[in-house]
């Protein structure tokens, strides 16, 4: 046994392996094993090997798959390499992407590549902020409870009714929305925002507020904007468009600094209430809805690409429009059943758990069937159960089953949990990508390994993984399916392989373990990249110092 | 193929005549860098310490894999509506590792030394939040505390100690305990000397442990833990090294034999004066030292990634007061410092009248890459006219030299902590970790109101404040925190890292 670099190719023939099993046993002869270290050796490199199936080597093999395809002809990658966009998109540097396929879609024509290359990158960062939007709506109950058990809560009540509102999307009663009504014609801001009415109360009530930051009140008009995108007014996706770009050049400051920050003032003589700094929970929604509009404008047009109405699905998946992501899934299955689509391009599949059309079926099945789910929650007529994943499946079909068994569950609906999760792909990951490796035949083999492209097709198969384990509330599996698709060279963080949506989830899981301190760190670090995460990562830094401030920990010396 | 088959039965026949006719045990090496300062609970100090604990001892609860509040020696418990009292029903036929019985009489003894004023250790105020404890029978014990907790039961994470090993709730750390300590956890202390600590596992322990015996090895050479690991699979080989530096990872990424896992524990680094030193007791001095070193290079030369720190805090610390800037190499601002102290460059080294700045720096041989950051140290400090000896010793002489006697002039160490960082101990006048005689009257207020805050928000306020103090005062020059992977042998399955304690969840753990 070696260890060797990951960008090394293996080719290991057939005549290779018996030398090496010669070799091993050999050593053994020399160092003999006890019969039960022997026995036990033997089982664990059996069960190791058997968690691949032989359909999964079928499947590596054939040469309609990505990586065949690519190791003959590297065409494909030399058409990312010459895209800075491309490239963007390659390395997890989404917003670059989307200025470079902006511009190329300016330049070209309506269904070139470069608007899928849009949709796709406004895909990932719809689906990312989809993750923050849930974990921020959850940890809003945390938090809220902690403040108000605070000294200061009488103080700040008002403030925490809002988050609370805010986080909920909760009406507003009527009286509220006369104070609101009076505020949004002082801050010009666009007029369906209406939570800020306990804003308005304090603005003349016991604290001293600053104004709304001016960053702030742009992102007001953004996430108008947006608001009336959502609602089909066709110009206001333009005009949220141009506020993103503002926004985007002054994030740090829009959008990491408080909407408001106040210190109540205090009695002579009396102890000053700490200083209230109110971040807007709705920030992560807001985002998720713009980007997914995006992808719906961006594949609005006929498109070369057969497989743009999955994305599409996905980008109303992620706006809760169920009823039209279940109309595309079931259109795009239909097209096939008439007549077969075409293979997916290298754009289809590049950095996603797919290597071949079958892959992309499952997902388009497994969103088909969510979407139902999702739909029977308002009408029993869409209710069906998906079929359990079978037995000695592939890794990809045994992923999509779990995904799509925990995308009805969580929607309320389907039967009991799986009792027995897939936890095979952490433990088989290896074995998996030294098969890629071993039968992916061609010239430009090298290539495909120097560019890690295996690493990161199982990552993304992770990353799917991990979803559906949570949603089974698989916790602990969960965890470990996250962190063994974490390159390490760049640990919690954007680098190497890893990318946005799943250091998204890492950050989201470790707050449902109550890791507050590890998910601290993980949003920390993403504030740059998503200026949206930061309520977030402002209401764990909350509930982390509300939690155990009262505590004295422990100080050791090392590490 | 004829001689490929016939040669691999002759191996298999040759195979079956070695082999021992009783089953083997499973043995779980591990290699820390440091020695145990203790297998005392209270008197641990280190985290090869804390690690080595959580085979040995137990809690009345703890936090489960999920996040949860679990009960380990406790069955149940059930809080007083106003939080400030709580009654634990403890597990039934429970033994010690001498085979005497577990009972409430022993929590209540745990508590009792940890407060008793002749037991000295550091983490002593962990014990405060408790104002009463009583037994009731052998299996309930009620404990009335100090102030309301909103869930109290969280509270109780501390190790037990058996009643029975002990004279009286007035416990020495010279006492045989601390090196032959008596646990109801999985494992027990067979074997403890200079290199070795071999722990069995209790015959006659309550739950499952999945690996027959435990060793850990002192060794304190980072390369030489790391070569052992590769040699895993042989009766020499390291299953598990703790500290996998950075620049060490990509050797065993999609490793054959080892898995790199995540070890999310709390710990900075720092350059640390000696505030007794005349010369270091000058602010001046220890700004132009702190301007002198190059962290940012210190770090990518000797560790690889991590995040530099302006205070005492990790940036991902609710604490962490992100208002106050980094320090940055400036060589010109240090030398203009100590010119203006009065510091006079002769003969390549700074002197003001007798006191010359010319320095020990005692580094503890464990601390991971010491020799090349000390030697990149000295080339910095020496830009400045200043001139350092270096000293390298063995972990029971740092910890009697440096954090006892305190004679040194400058160190390096790490901090590491359970969850937030209460550096309280570490920067308040007389406590016994401030082995750097730091004595500021405005931190000690500041720490001294941080104690008596109820509100978290105010706590925040005062903890960011201090961090701006600290950054001018200068009691350490506070250098980095390092994001930390574990190597471990893939003969090892069901693995899960506890951040900070590590090895809670060993008793999962299986070698098959």
């Amino acid at each position: 046994m070696s260890d060797r670099p990951h960008h090394a190719p293996s080719r290991l023939s057939s005549v290779r392996i018996t030398v090496t099993a010669l070799t091993c046993a050999v050593l053994a002869c020399t160092e003999p094993l006890p019969p039960e270290q022997a026995r036990k050796a033997t089982q664990a490199q059996s069960e190791e090997s058997s968690a691949l199936s032989s359909q999964e080597r079928a499947a590596l093999s054939d040469p309609k798959s990505l990586f065949q395809r690519l190791a003959l002809d590297p065409t494909p990658l030399d058409g990312w390499e010459q895209s800075d966009a491309w490239v963007a998109l390659f390395q997890g540097d989404l917003a670059t992407a989307i200025e470079g396929f902006a511009k190329e879609t300016g330049a070209k024509e309506k269904g070139s590549r470069a608007s899928f290359g849009l949709a796709r990158a406004h895909l990932e960062l719809a689906e990312t902020h989809a993750t923050l939007a849930h974990a921020t709506t959850t940890l809003a109950q945390d938090w809220l409870k902690i403040e108000r058990q605070s000294p200061h809560a009488s103080v700040y009540g008002a403030w925490y009714d809002w988050i609370e509102r805010a986080s909920l999307e909760a009406p507003l009663s009527a009286d509220q929305k006369t104070l609101a009504q009076a505020l949004e014609a002082r801050l010009k801001v666009h007029p369906t925002l209406n939570a800020w009415a306990p804003v308005a109360t304090h603005l003349t009530a016991e604290t001293q507020p600053s104004e709304a930051s001016a960053g702030y009140r742009l992102w007001l008009s953004f996430a108008g904007a947006v608001e009336a995108a959502r609602a089909g007014d066709t110009e206001a996706l333009k005009r949220a468009r141009g506020l993103y770009k503002r926004l985007n050049k002054r994030k740090a400051r829009a959008l990491t600094t408080p909407i408001y920050t106040a210190q109540a003032s205090a009695t002579e003589g009396a102890p000053a209430h700490p200083e209230l700094r109110i971040f807007d929970p709705r920030q992560p929604r807001v985002a998720r809805d713009y980007h997914a509009l995006e992808v719906i404008s961006a594949l609005s047009e006929p498109q070369a690409e057969a497989w743009a109405p999955l994305l599409v699905a996905r980008a109303h998946r992620a706006l809760g429009d169920h009823a039209e992501a279940l109309k595309l899934t079931e259109a795009l299955l239909a097209t096939e059943a008439k007549e077969p689509l075409p293979e997916p391009s290298v754009d289809v599949l590049l950095l996603t758990p797919h290597l071949t059309k079958a892959d992309l079926l499952l997902e388009v099945h497994a969103l088909r069937d969510a979407s139902r789910c999702a739909m029977s929650t308002h009408s029993a007529s869409h209710a069906q159960q998906p079929a359990p994943p079978q037995k000695n499946a592939r890794v990809a079909e045994q992923v999509w089953g779990l995904w799509r068994e925990a995308s009805c569950l969580t929607t309320a609906h389907a039967s009991t949990p799986s009792k027995d999760p897939m936890t095979a792909l952490p433990q088989a990951r290896r074995q998996l990508l030294q098969l890629t490796l071993e039968l992916t035949q061609g010239p430009a083999a090298e290539r495909l390994a120097s560019l890690g492209l295996a690493e990161r097709w199982a990552d993304a198969l992770h990353e799917r993984l991990a979803e559906g384990l949570i949603g089974l509330d698989h916790r602990v599996a969960a965890l470990k399916t996250l962190s063994s698709a974490e390159d390490p060279s760049a640990p919690l963080r954007l680098g190497g392989r890893n990318r946005l949506s799943r250091l998204a989830l890492s950050a989201t899981h470790q707050l449902t373990l109550k890791r507050l301190r590890v998910a601290s760190k993980y949003l920390l670090r993403l504030r740059e990249q998503l200026p949206a995460s930061v309520p977030l990562s402002e209401m764990t830094s909350d509930v982390l110092s509300g939690t155990s401030f009262s505590a004295t920990g422990q100080v050791n010396a090392g590490q | 193929m004829f001689k490929q088959a016939a040669l691999r039965a002759l191996c298999c026949l040759l195979m079956v005549s070695f082999v021992s006719p009783v089953t083997a045990e499973t043995v779980f090496r591990y290699p820390e860098s440091s020695k145990p300062s203790s297998l005392m609970p209270f008197f641990v100090e280190n985290m090869s310490g804390v690690r080595i604990s959580e085979f040995i001892f137990e809690s009345l609860v703890t936090k489960n894999k999920r996040g949860d509040i679990e009960g380990v020696l406790a069955q149940n418990w059930s809080a007083s509506p106003d939080g400030q009292s709580i009654t634990f029903t403890l597990k039934p036929n429970i033994q010690w590792h001498d085979g005497r019985p577990f009972s409430a009489q022993d929590v209540v003894f745990t508590v009792l030394a940890a407060q008793d004023q002749g037991t000295i250790f550091a983490r002593k105020a962990k014990f405060r939040f408790i104002r009463a404890v009583q037994a009731m029978g052998n299996l309930q014990v009620r404990f009335t505390l100090a102030k309301p907790f909103k869930n109290p039961e969280s509270q109780f994470t501390f190790k037990i100690i058996p009643k029975h090993a002990f004279a009286s709730t007035s416990i020495s750390r010279l006492d045989r305990f601390s090196k032959y300590p008596v646990g109801t956890g999985p494992y027990k202390v067979e074997k403890n000397d200079l290199r070795l600590i071999r722990l069995v596992r209790n015959p006659s322990y309550w739950g499952r442990a999945g690996v027959d015996a435990i060793e850990m090895t002192h060794m304190p050479d980072s390369s030489a833990q790391i070569q052992m690991l590769s040699y895993t699979g042989k009766s020499a080989g390291m299953q598990n090294v703790i500290f996998i530096p950075p620049k060490s990872l990509q050797r065993f990424e999609n490793s054959d034999s080892v898995t790199l896992e995540p070890y999310h524990t709390v710990s900075w680094w720092y350059f640390a004066f000696n505030h007794k030193n005349p010369a270091l007791a000058d602010l001046s001095v220890r700004k132009a030292l702190a301007l002198a070193l190059n962290r940012e290079e210190l770090l990518e030369a000797h560790l690889g990634q991590g995040d530099l720190l302006s205070g005492p805090f990790t940036e991902s610390s609710p604490y962490y007061n992100f208002d106050v800037e980094l320090r940055e190499q400036d060589v010109e601002a240090a030398t203009e410092l100590l010119d203006q102290a009065g510091y006079k460059m002769k003969g390549g080294v700074r002197a003001k009248g007798s006191t010359k700045l010319e320095f020990d720096l005692v580094i503890n041989k464990d601390l991971p890459n010491c020799q090349p950051l000390a030697l990149s140290v000295q080339a910095d400090l020496k830009k400045i006219g200043i001139k350092i000896n270096q000293k390298f010793v063995d972990n029971s002489l740092y910890q009697e030299r440096v954090m006892k006697k305190r004679e040194f002039d400058l160190t390096m160490n790490i901090w590491s902590f359970e969850e937030l960082e209460d550096i309280f101990p570490l920067f308040r006048t007389g406590q016994p970790q401030n082995y750097i005689s730091y004595s500021n009257p405005e931190v000690d207020a500041k720490l001294d109101a941080s104690r008596r805050e109820r509100d978290h928000k105010a706590y925040k306020e005062i903890m960011k404040e201090l961090h701006g103090m600290l950054n001018d005062d200068l009691p350490y020059v506070f250098l980095w925190s390092l994001d930390i992977y574990s190597g471990l042998s893939r003969q090892v399955k069901n693995i899960f890292i506890q951040p900070y304690h590590y090895y809670t969840f060993f008793k999962d753990w299986t070698m098959p």
